[in-house]
């Protein structure tokens, strides 16, 4: 299709829906991260082109959110899920996280397609203590039994668990899962990053002498400490 | 006009080259300069703790140095002045993940934005070392009043002018004039009989920069301690004012007078 044609189709469907200031691509800013609204009867080529055309004029807003895509009552092939998410990456840099009901992995959506469920994520257990430098990282969950020290790093992409006192910078969910948690029976980090959430340690409160049992996860927005109970729902 | 960079360093470790860089930076920082303070410790990082900014650090010198992040990005603004900042070390890497002539051109950046960027150089003759002085085109070295400190600072000044950075000058660190007195510690001229290096300062030994290294507060803050007045003095002198060094006699403890008395009268009769 022309360039001229593509444009006059979208003159088009703005004409014909005057009054009605709906536009064919729309964005909206949640707590969430940026929901992006399509229109359910344009052409999936106009559409892609209008998302271009957004994102010129507004690229600065947007680092670091994460995108949810609403397609209306549209239906896109898993071929024009992956284009949707792999132009929102590329023209913007932002991780899409949901497009319609598909939940878009980064890594599947470039190599198996979009509609692939989570994957199960593998579990590590490391029985020593961690020291200042040592740099633990594992694509899953991490579980330690020991101590983690002031200058040492725990990296997972999953859930953090430390049977012991955490004293170092713990980062999970490393790769955008904002639902990962720490939990440590002794929880002093220097620093928290949770997907990609940072939180630090106040300056000059001191940490009580209890040993209690806290988790760190994201609730609205920020990074939010409490004691852990049994039984409750993590999610 | 382009800031002046600044190595510190000594050879032997543990004479207090970061609580010199930590004080130096604070003190600099309170004259309203410009100050960025760079941990060239990489894998040992501590300027973060002396200045109590370590739970801040996101990124660090190796990331700057490997792209991962923009400069402005690592660097760490005080919390107490915003013309202070800090480029730390990182802590997982290798003293070997950064070359001299990376170095060098972090500085040559950094200098364009700040009056004073100060590198707190690791211990030793190594890589690391080199690294730290790269950039630098003035030395401070910290020595204490031991002779194993003064030798490595002795050779640290002669490998410092094989690499023409020229006049390097001497901080004396912990000095304890009753010791002194008492002949049990080696004298400032002693010590600049050996060198033969201009003396900035001389820092007297004092055991609130102890506590305030652990409250991440420099001492410079501290109005009533004798350290932090001592580095004020050193920079002073290093914006070119004529400060006469600091008297460390102080006030004799009744002890030191009695055997003070007891010299005089002992030397008489003799």
């Amino acid at each position: 299709m022309s360039k001229e044609v593509e444009e006059n189709q979208i003159q088009k469907s703005e004409k014909s829906k005057e009054g009605l200031p709906k536009e064919v691509v729309d964005f909206k800013g949640t707590r969430q991260g940026l929901l992006i609204l399509l229109d359910g009867q344009e052409d999936f080529k106009v559409i892609k082109k209008r998302l271009k055309e957004k994102f010129e004029t507004s690229r600065d807003f947007f680092t670091r959110s994460e995108v949810i895509v609403d397609i209306g009552d549209r239906v896109l092939t898993n071929e024009e899920t992956r284009e949707l998410a792999r132009l929102i990456r590329e023209e913007c840099g932002l991780r899409c996280r949901r497009i319609g009901d598909k939940i878009v992995d980064d890594v599947e959506d470039e190599e198996e397609g979009a509609n692939q469920p989570e994957k199960e994520l593998e579990t590590l257990l490391i029985k020593r203590t961690i020291r200042s430098g040592q740099r633990l990282y594992h694509d899953g969950n991490i579980v330690i039994l020991g101590d983690v020290n002031p200058g040492a790093e725990v990296v997972a992409t999953g859930d953090i668990i430390i049977i012991g006192t955490f004293r170092g910078v713990a980062h999970a969910g490393a790769g955008g899962n904002e639902d990962a948690i720490i939990v440590a029976t002794s929880l002093r980090p220097t620093q928290i990053r949770i997907a990609d959430f940072i939180t630090r340690a106040p300056d000059d409160e001191r940490y009580g002498a209890a040993n209690l049992t806290e988790i760190a996860r994201i609730k609205g927005g920020y990074v939010v400490i409490e004691a852990y109970t049994s039984g409750v729902s993590l999610l | 006009m382009a800031g002046r960079t600044i190595v510190i360093t000594s050879g032997k470790g543990g004479v207090g080259k970061t609580t010199t860089t930590a004080n130096l930076g604070a003190g600099l920082a309170l004259l309203g300069k410009k100050v960025a303070v760079i941990d060239a410790d990489i894998g040992l990082r501590n300027l973060d703790l002396a200045l109590g900014l370590e739970n801040r650090i996101v990124y660090h010198l190796v990331d700057v140095v490997e792209g991962n992040c923009k400069l402005r990005q690592a660097l760490i603004k005080d919390k107490r002045f915003d013309n202070l900042s800090l480029l730390p070390a990182a802590q997982t890497r290798e003293k070997d993940s950064v070359t001299p002539e990376q170095m060098k051109r972090l500085c040559d950046e950094l200098r364009l934005e700040f009056d004073y960027v100060l590198m707190d150089s690791p211990a030793g003759i190594e890589h690391g070392f080199r690294n730290s002085v790269a950039g630098a085109d003035e030395a401070i070295i910290v020595t204490t009043p031991e002779m194993a400190a003064v030798r490595d600072a002795d050779r640290i000044v002669g490998i410092l002018e094989a690499m023409e950075i020229e006049h390097p000058r001497l901080l004396i660190n912990r000095m304890k004039m009753d010791m002194v007195r008492r002949n049990d510690m080696m004298d400032i001229e002693d010590i600049l009989e050996i060198l033969a290096i201009d003396l900035i300062g001389v820092v007297p030994y004092d055991e609130g920069i102890i506590v305030s290294a652990n409250k991440g507060e420099p001492v410079v803050f501290n109005s009533r301690s004798i350290a932090g007045q001592a580095y004020k003095n050193i920079v002073r002198r290093l914006e070119g004012e004529d400060i006469p060094i600091m008297s460390l006699n102080g006030a004799p403890t009744f002890l030191e007078r009695l055997k003070t008395l007891f010299s005089i009268s002992k030397s008489k009769s003799s």
